[in-house]
């Protein structure tokens, strides 16, 4: 039975165990789920701009939670994975992800949210908008040289230079 | 109830308390300090900065307490009452340390003129004491903080030391800037260039292991909070004073000041959460910044002084005077590569005296190492907007008509390698500056206690009424007629003008002056009315000035230790 079906379904059936009826993952979805994370960080890698080796486990899982627990509209992740057939396709084309995803309001306003869960840090949960990790927001990231305000950036005076960047 | 008792209490632990307090305690008079806020843990509060999804500059103090409002950033009339026809839009914290917690740490000296203003320019009035009086103090205040300066910048004023500390170094944008501006002079006085100097600052430029601070590492968070206390705040005064025998009660808001029949006062009745307490004392000192002071002068009517303590000029509250802040911001041809260094470092002083002052107020140029982080948002408020791009960026400072070359509505999200080029390439070329607009005392422009309508501590909020003068208008429109040819040397291809906004810099309502019935203390901060009651902080300023007004306040304040010492021995 498993074996006919396919590896898209099962995410779909795995997600909506998780997002709408809140119960335990499904028996033998933990093994899938690992593989759903994986999808969700290359998913997140194209939106986002950065490598997929740039997206960070344990905010993939929790922004991935997040998104399934309250989603800000009735699609699921997945469906912007086969959109896109990332399964396949490395790195779509920019027209191809526009015509897709960005042609479509739900679908774009899922896209936006999976973006601004990686660039501010911050996520939705049952007691409101949360900090995932406020070192990793991946928007100061983007910029080449900085982390988030507030942490040590280098030696006194090191600001009299032109910085490095990435 | 319960009592206390010292030579000297003290009403307020902010800079002014605090360094008056240091003062006494090392002269080994026993000195009992009345704060109404809490002491702040740093490490807490930038914990709390860093989990709050949706931070300001009080996040890492929220959240207010009950015992202790004071006018929150994002909305200030949750505390204030405005009765004017202009917004006062500053605010101040109420914590053991005070808004020094989170004040930028610009320690500049007043220029001579700003203590003569009547007299050099026909306009507002003299200070009773000149740049020669407080000369030695400014020197005192810059090695408490301590201070770090350059001894050749062109600052307009003469020093008769050199600066405690080493300068903080010109950032990479900075010295871009400084190039940038040397054709540029002032649109009305072209004899005055655009002359960019490091500005002193109450920041360490090496660690002071004793107090556990350390050198400044470009954390860029000076406001709201230092993450390793390179920036001086009042609380590593207080801690130096407790050393030595002060007292500090915090959560204690001070409500009424007592007297005898002689005008003597005799006692400061506070709140706290337990209950009431009376502290009584030889000498008095109130130093509870320019709003908390003269309400709770006002607050503390009586039959004897029917208008409050202090009052008989009727000068109480009056003249509340703030720098009118004008921002400019701009995306650079060249990339300046901001974020990365104490917020600012490096400023215009040059352009605040000469004779324009005669018509308009004089303003000095912050230049900031901050991005557009003040007047639109950190990098991730960028780029929220870049992805949607569904309409004009979110100004705070409510500046729509006044920007050039604004990209708005955009028909396509932006997403993917496109965002994250677009993100690097506006943050990196990101430019912000300050003008801090001088206006001058109006008896008009007030604050006092609305006695109707009371704060979460059961006290009364503060009615303020305030309106801008024509003179600081003036200064508004050279400000940004000059903002305007600073961005275009530096070849903005975007620009952006605000409205004026609140510097936090809350001056005038308890003046000093020599003549009792126009001012409320004289030239020492002792009031005239009540021999034993002194007022430290902003709110004994005659006028405002340009310059940022902590080092003053602090210079006012261990000038007056000597009276209070001389008034503790009678």
């Amino acid at each position: 039975m498993q074996n006919k079906i396919g590896r898209r379904q099962f995410i779909v059936i795995c997600s909506a165990a998780a997002a709408v009826s809140m119960l335990p993952l499904l028996p033998g979805c933990s093994k899938r789920s690992d593989l759903e994370l994986a999808e969700f960080k290359k998913l997140s890698a194209v939106l986002t701009g950065f490598q997929v080796t740039d997206m960070d486990n344990d905010l993939a899982a929790i922004y991935y939670k997040s998104i399934l627990e309250f989603p800000p509209v009735d699609v699921n992740p997945s469906e912007l994975f086969a959109d896109l057939e990332l399964d396949t396709v490395v790195t779509p084309a920019p027209n191809i992800i526009e015509q897709k995803i960005y042609s479509d309001p739900k679908k774009t306003l899922l896209a936006n949210t999976i973006i601004t869960y990686w660039l501010s840090g911050s996520f939705k949960s049952k007691d409101g908008i949360k900090v995932s990790d406020y070192q990793q927001m991946y928007a100061w990231k983007a910029t080449g040289y900085l982390i988030p305000n507030a942490q040590c950036r280098g030696d006194f005076g090191f600001w009299s230079n032109k910085p490095h960047v990435v | 109830m319960s009592d206390y008792n010292a030579d000297v209490v003290i009403v307020g632990g902010g800079i002014a308390g605090a360094l008056m307090a240091l003062g006494l305690v090392r002269a080994n008079a026993n000195v009992l300090i009345i704060e109404a806020g809490v002491r702040v843990d740093r490490n807490k509060g930038i914990a709390n900065y860093m989990n709050t999804p949706d931070r300001n500059n009080d996040t890492p103090y929220s959240p207010i307490s009950n015992s202790a409002p004071y006018p929150p950033m994002m909305n200030p009339d949750d505390y204030y009452i405005q009765t004017g026809p202009d917004k006062f839009q500053s605010n101040y914290i109420k914590a053991l340390g005070g808004t020094t917690w989170h004040w930028l740490g610009t320690s500049l000296r007043f220029v001579p003129n700003d203590f003569k203003m009547k007299s050099e320019y026909g306009v507002g009035v003299d200070w009773p004491i000149g740049y020669n009086d407080i000369e030695q103090w400014y020197y005192e205040a810059e090695k408490e903080l301590p201070v770090s300066g350059d001894d050749e910048a062109p600052l307009g004023v003469k020093r008769n030391n050199p600066y405690p500390s080493s300068m903080i170094p010109m950032t990479y944008l900075d010295k871009i800037v400084q190039k940038a501006f040397a054709d540029i002079s002032l649109p009305d006085a072209p004899e005055i260039k655009l002359e960019v100097a490091s500005t002193p600052q109450g920041r360490l430029s090496k660690p002071e292991p004793d107090q556990q601070r350390l050198a400044c590492c470009g954390s860029n968070n000076c406001i709201p909070m230092c993450p390793v206390g390179a920036k001086y705040d009042a609380s590593f005064t207080i801690a130096k004073a407790e050393a030595l025998g002060a007292v500090v009660i915090t959560n204690a808001t001070a409500k009424f000041i007592q007297t005898d029949s002689d005008g003597n006062v005799t006692g400061i009745l506070f709140q706290t959460p337990s209950g009431d307490s009376i502290a009584t004392g030889k000498v008095f000192v109130l130093a509870a910044h320019a709003i908390e002071t003269p309400k709770l002068m006002l607050m503390s009517k009586s039959e004897q002084y029917p208008n409050g303590i202090g009052n008989s000029s009727d000068q109480v509250g009056r003249n509340l005077m703030d720098h009118n802040c004008v921002l400019s911001y701009g995306l650079t041809k060249e990339r300046v590569y901001p974020y990365q260094a104490p917020l600012s470092t490096s400023g215009v002083e040059v352009v605040k005296d000469g004779a324009f002052r005669k018509n308009r107020g004089a303003f000095r140029i912050e230049i900031g190492n901050d991005g557009w982080s003040w007047p639109v948002g950190y990098p991730e408020v960028l780029a929220t907007w870049l992805m949607k791009r569904s309409g004009g960026r979110t100004h705070r400072m409510n500046n729509s008509t006044n920007s050039k070359n604004e990209k708005v509505i955009l028909a396509q999200n932006l997403f993917g390698e496109k965002l994250r080029q677009d993100i690097k390439n506006n943050v990196m070329h990101e430019i912000r500056f300050a003008f801090l607009c001088e206006q001058l005392p109006d008896p008009n422009n007030r604050i006092v206690p609305a006695f109707d309508k009371l704060g979460t501590d059961g006290l009364p909020r503060p009615q303020i009424f305030y309106k801008l003068d024509d003179y600081v208008k003036a200064s508004i429109s050279v400000a940004v007629e000059t903002q305007q040819k600073m961005l275009d040397a530096l070849g903005c291809t975007e620009q952006h003008h605000s409205s004026p906004w609140g510097a936090g810099h809350i001056v005038g309502t308890t003046r000093m002056g020599n003549d009792p019935k126009t001012s409320v203390v004289d030239k020492n901060l002792k009031c005239h009315d009540h021999k034993n009651l002194f007022i430290l902080g902003s709110s004994v300023f005659p006028t405002v000035a340009a310059s940022n007004p902590t080092l003053t306040i602090a210079a006012l304040a261990l000038r007056a230790v000597e009276d209070v010492q001389k008034m503790l021995k009678q």
